[in-house]
């Protein structure tokens, strides 16, 4: 943040409301079904008809035990409902039941990674995110709003559905951090089947709580600052703009010597990020919360074997099972955080483990080219010509050719990358070929001699077409190098340097051609000795 | 009072059953027993144990405020629109002060309900989804739009705020008492 007096960071914590994927609603039987017509979905209990009580899903406790354990938060011995009171048209009952006092779970964490800089792919970080509640609460209905005949329509199908509420810490610092967070949370409830994790569709719904501090913090000064709360946010990369535009608006006013008045804001402009304060200030909110007297207590040790019921261990979870990949296999940032590591089935990690032994490739591998290999080209194919819902082995390539693949590409790099995707698509369509015979019979091998390099290059330049077809480039290069422009003229030899490795077939390393390249074309210009 | 349930007994086994046993003396309709014989539960006083609370004795009155008036409102959805509503709800909060002199210490937890006393646990339903009546649950609704329910826009900020309305109050009080005195 520069022109401001001194350094700020931003402390966020999210509230995430999950809706977990169940039949029925948490406390009512009335299907859950999503985009169904209007009001077809709400019992009398929904509609807080009176002479009606409520009575809890087991399915939904189940759900959110399963996630609580796969996030290693401390499960309560006893847990119970409250009621939180306010007014709004999409809840009928003028209160909302969820678990204030006495959540289901405590003191959990996620570990995930995000990238600090968009701008250079080799940036990851890795983080550890506090999960400090875990709660069930119950779904509000929609109202739609129509402002010129002054009425709401409400609909309350998705009134009374279960959300699971999770509470972070204000652990996180900027924007980044938060969707990496989100981003692993969302694999993880789809890995287990708690939640279908889609911010579009609102079942992942996320509240972003912002504030900020001196950084360093003051000595002794373990103190929070004034936080704003952001709704409406829909996206990932929304998320991510309105927390770093509401971090840039806070610290401009604390540095301008003004106070951050505690209020909440929403997302008006998912591009830029910018939030529009939404409620009065002089407005207080009393939620008076109250047991709810309906509902006896909750003993989550008894549905606690229903809930881990083929629960993966934790290494196999995705954020696990990242920290692996990442740690063992050197993938970098962009092949790790795609949804692709989720969905995959676990043989497919195993058939990779596999192929790096097979290759013997030395761990952790330290070249950050597996991950594309893999990830990219590998399963690309896969899913192009096999599939989607083809396995790593349904190609039939077995694990020591791809070892074999994985030992010329990334080990020893003996071949470029052109070369390997082409040489991986032939693997594709011959699977009993071996990788080695093949690059040695079309001489694929990548030429690093710049000697070498540079007779190749003195051949292709003096073909006939070549040299024709460019005069005029030829002409300008000289030119250009004359008078000194070498931006055009370093264009002129990237040019010449493209034309070359399409003709040779990409089997020619790029740096050494790029100097054998300028090398030439400056001395073809050079002024003669007088 | 709450009752100190003690033991597997049912409540209603600790209702007092007939006073007296076979002995001479009557004592059902007298308010204290025959002298050396209790016959009534151990738990039930022998005299009534009312006491009037001073009113020194309770914490200073919680003022209601102009501010504390608008929340009130705004929460309860309820109108302060006369002066004697102020009086009437500054009443029932005095009244309620005396629970404030109740100590039963920190060891006791508070009770939310009596089914969690005798050890209920939340029953559970399986997740098995049943059809819904839309028919029925719009039937109360004044005002349906093509099966929508029909409510005032929301999300709008009050207009009056606490103060204005005590002084409509007061001013209304007043001119009440003029036209009274007039008449």
């Amino acid at each position: 943040m520069s022109g401001l007096k001194r350094l700020w960071q931003g402390v966020i914590g999210l509230e995430v409301h999950a809706q977990i994927s169940s039949a029925s609603k948490l406390f009512s039987a009335s299907p859950t079904a999503f985009n169904m017509p209007v009001n077809t979905q709400v019992s009398l209990f929904d509609a807080a008809i009176p002479g009606t009580l409520p009575v809890l899903n087991q399915r939904c406790v189940e759900l959110a035990l399963r996630t609580a354990l796969a996030l290693n938060c401390r499960i309560n011995d006893v847990s119970a409902f409250d009621r939180k009171h306010y007014f709004y048209a999409d809840m009928p009952a003028g209160y909302q039941i969820t678990q204030h006092f006495r959540p289901l779970a405590n003191h959990g964490r996620l570990e995930f990674y995000w990238q600090p800089d968009d701008n250079d792919p080799t940036s990851i970080a890795e983080s550890v995110a506090d999960i400090v509640q875990l709660q069930l609460e119950q779904d509000s209905g929609r109202s739609l709003h129509d402002s010129e005949r002054q009425l709401s329509l409400i609909d309350l199908n998705r009134a009374g559905v279960a959300l699971m509420e999770l509470i972070t810490g204000p652990t996180l610092t900027c924007g980044a951090e938060a969707a990496g967070f989100v981003r692993e949370l969302v694999d993880l409830l789809r890995c287990l089947g708690a939640c279908t994790g889609s911010l579009a569709e609102g079942a992942l719904r996320v509240d972003a709580n912002v504030s900020c501090r001196p950084a360093p913090p003051a000595a002794g000064d373990s103190g929070l600052g004034v936080r704003t709360e952001i709704k409406n946010i829909n996206s990932l990369a929304a998320l991510a703009r309105a927390i770093d535009f509401e971090v840039a608006r806070q610290a401009a006013v604390l540095d301008a010597g003004e106070e951050v008045i505690n209020e909440t804001r929403a997302l008006a402009d998912d591009a830029t990020g910018r939030s529009v304060s939404m409620r009065d200030k002089e407005r207080v909110q009393d939620y008076r919360f109250m047991p709810e007297p309906n509902l006896p207590p909750l003993f989550p040790s008894d549905l606690l074997p229903a809930a881990s019921v083929d629960l993966p261990p934790p290494d196999q979870l995705p954020p696990g099972l990242r920290r692996r990949l990442r740690q063992e296999l050197g993938f970098s940032y962009q092949h790790l955080a795609s949804s692709v590591v989720a969905a995959r089935p676990l043989a497919d990690w195993r058939y990779l483990d596999a192929a790096v032994t097979a290759a013997k490739l030395s761990r952790p591998v330290t070249s950050p080219h597996l991950g594309r290999w893999f990830v990219h080209c590998f399963l690309g194919n896969c899913f192009r010509l096999l599939g989607e819902s083809a396995a790593a082995e349904d190609s039939g390539i077995s694990v020591e050719s791809f070892g074999a693949f994985l030992s010329l590409a990334v080990d020893c790099a003996m071949i470029s990358e052109e070369v390997g995707e082409r040489l991986l698509e032939r693997m594709f369509a011959q699977p009993s070929m071996d990788p080695l015979a093949e690059v040695q019979r079309l001489n694929w091998f990548l030429t690093r001699n710049p000697t070498e390099v540079a007779s190749r290059f003195s051949q292709f330049f003096h073909r006939q077409d070549i040299a024709s077809k460019n005069l005029d480039q030829l002409v300008k290069y000289g030119k250009f190098k004359l008078r000194g422009n070498s931006k055009k003229a370093s264009v002129i030899e990237e040019r010449f340097l493209a034309l070359f490795m399409e003709a040779a077939e990409y089997t020619v390393d790029r740096t050494v051609a790029a100097k054998v390249v300028a090398d030439i074309l400056q001395s073809g210009v050079a002024p003669p000795p007088s | 009072r709450a009752l100190l349930l003690l033991g597997p007994q049912r409540p209603w086994q600790r209702l007092p059953r007939h006073l007296c046993s076979s002995s001479s003396s009557s004592c059902g309709a007298a308010d204290s027993p025959p002298a050396g014989r209790r016959c009534r539960h151990r738990l039930v006083p022998d005299a009534p144990t009312w006491r009037n609370v001073a009113d020194s004795e309770l914490p200073p009155p919680t003022a209601i405020d102009s501010d504390t008036i608008a929340l009130l409102e705004r929460l309860s959805l309820v109108q302060f629109d006369t002066a004697d509503t102020v009086r009437v709800v500054a009443e029932a909060v005095r009244f309620a002060d005396e629970l404030r002199l109740v100590h039963a210490g920190p060891e006791v937890e508070p009770m939310t309900s009596l089914p969690e006393a005798w050890g209920w646990r939340c029953p559970l339903r399986a997740d098995t989804p049943a059809e819904q009546p839309r028919t029925a649950v719009l039937s109360n609704a004044a005002e349906t739009e093509e099966h929508y329910f029909v409510a005032p826009p929301g999300n709008i900020a009050a207009k009056d705020s606490g103060r204005e309305r005590l002084d409509r109050l007061a001013e209304g009080a007043k001119s009440k008492a003029s036209r009274s005195s007039r008449s």
